[in-house]
């Protein structure tokens, strides 16, 4: 699998070489803040509230910086459980929820407040040399278990008077696992690239081609899932932890396109398909339908993406024996999953006491319904369904 | 086998796809192109946020896309 992708990157890449046009100047992002308010409801009982903060500012003409904060507040207390008896390790914080690693309501949870706090900082380079532009971003983010930084470096290059932007992207993250069950730490290296391929096809047609693959080593498990061996013929139960592989190549190739359908409504409809050397596949199907209304001043958007899985090669739903590689975690089970999205964004203009073109509000609705081939190991049910609630407020300082 | 043949056809007719469309839209000819709602990701900040959702869901990642100008700047 990964050969293969590598054939088609050096393939891409030969072609693209042959793209010889001249190219019109790039531009910087625009110089702008950004706050939005999300927030997320799931019927396993997970609650999060996320606010985030962002600021892009130009420095010179060919510079711009940027900068970024995000806090996950997560309240999970009916997910509340105990795995004492997995873990008997001395000198370890026992008590912890499963799902979010919060404490449980005996060693100081609650159902009505925050278990969990994660915080996300970034800062961003944005630097056109000519035509091209180079973006450099740095992420790291801590919670009370885990660790992790990311660097990204993006290349933007256009060619035939912009009709055609190839893009390369690297990502390179550090993450460190400490569980609260445990007394060890735990890495894990992420290293992805992607090359995507945005072309214009006509005055009212956008098509956009990207593949992408991405290598992983180090501890990939979820430290607070457990394995259940039930042997019938012996008739013993034991809980184990997951284990699962330590390396996972991962590629994907997606395309999508926008249409314009009239002055006011587009049509946006895309594929993807991922495979990894886990064994899972997927296929990924999405539209989206926009329309302008009031003067072009609001935009009201309607989308849908269904979503295919198979399992991960050693996924099982019951384990009878101990294997080499055991785990439940749901996203390495067979899935189907839908989500619909109703989004609203506002000019300033129409807001009141605001009055102002360069701000934007926008709200988000989702709906996500999720179906797994096999129960859930903790909650025992098959399907997820849950709610995502944003609003934004973007201001345009120039 | 058969299977990666007709990958491999598909991924090279879309690029003579992308390739033969480099330059039949001048840029005075877009218009139509720079209205918000003919840009893929108008809000990366929304898109990431969309995207941390579905991979702590999902077993997959990667090829969602990346934000482009209306008028094709990327």
């Amino acid at each position: 699998m990964k050969n293969s992708f590598k054939n088609y990157l050096v393939l891409f890449i030969v072609i693209i070489s042959g793209i010889t046009t001249a190219a019109l100047a790039q531009e910087l992002p625009q110089d702008e803040l950004q706050v939005n308010i999300n927030s997320y409801f799931d019927n396993f009982g997970v609650n999060v509230i996320y606010p985030e903060v962002s600021v892009q500012k130009a420095v010179s003409n060919t510079t711009s910086l940027s900068g970024r904060i995000l806090t996950d507040v997560i309240t999970a207390a009916s997910m509340k459980c105990h795995f004492d008896s997995v873990y008997s390790f001395e000198n370890i914080k026992q008590g912890i929820d499963a799902y979010t690693s919060a404490s449980k309501r005996t060693a100081g949870g609650a159902d009505n407040t925050p278990d969990e706090f994660r915080g996300e900082f970034g800062l961003g380079l944005t630097q056109m040399f000519g035509d091209v532009s180079l973006a450099l971003n740095n992420l790291y983010s801590i919670e009370h278990d885990y660790s992790s930084e990311t660097i990204t470096g993006s290349l933007a290059v256009p060619f035939a008077k912009k009709n055609t932007i190839l893009q390369l992207g690297i990502v390179k993250s550090w993450d460190k696992n400490f569980p609260q069950t445990r007394i060890w730490t735990a890495k894990k290296n992420a290293l992805s690239s992607s090359l995507t391929l945005t072309q214009i096809l006509g005055t009212g047609f956008i098509a956009q081609m990207e593949l992408f693959y991405s290598y992983l080593n180090g501890f990939l498990s979820d430290p607070y899932q457990v394995v259940t061996i039930y042997n019938v013929d012996s008739n013993f139960v034991r809980l184990y932890e997951t284990i699962e592989p330590s390396t996972r190549n991962r590629g994907a190739a997606g395309i999508r396109g926008i249409y314009r359908l009239s002055d006011l409504s587009s049509l946006e409809l895309g594929y993807r398909y991922y495979t990894d050397d886990w064994n899972v596949k997927s296929h990924t199907l999405s539209g989206k339908y926009q329309r302008l209304f009031h003067n072009n001043q609001i935009i009201l958007g309607l989308s849908d993406r269904v979503y295919f899985q198979t399992k991960a090669f050693f996924f099982k739903d019951i384990y009878s024996v101990e294997e080499p590689y055991m785990t439940v975690d749901p996203k390495l089970n067979g899935v189907f999953s839908n989500e619909i999205e109703l989004n609203l964004t506002m000019n300033g203009d129409l807001l009141p006491m605001i009055n102002d073109d360069k701000a934007e509000m926008s709200a988000r609705f989702q709906f996500y319904i999720r179906r797994t081939d096999s129960p859930d190991w903790f909650s025992r049910f098959n399907i997820l369904y849950s709610y995502l609630l944003s609003i934004g407020f973007r201001y345009l300082f120039n | 086998m058969a299977k990666k043949i007709i990958l491999k056809f598909i991924f090279l007719l879309l690029l003579l796809l992308f390739a033969a469309g480099c330059t039949t839209v001048e840029p005075w000819e877009r218009e139509g192109l720079s209205s918000p709602i003919m840009i893929l990701d108008k809000n990366p900040i929304e898109k990431g946020i969309e995207i941390h959702h579905i991979e702590f869901r999902e077993g997959s990642a990667g090829a969602t896309g990346s934000q482009s100008g209306g008028c094709g700047c990327g």
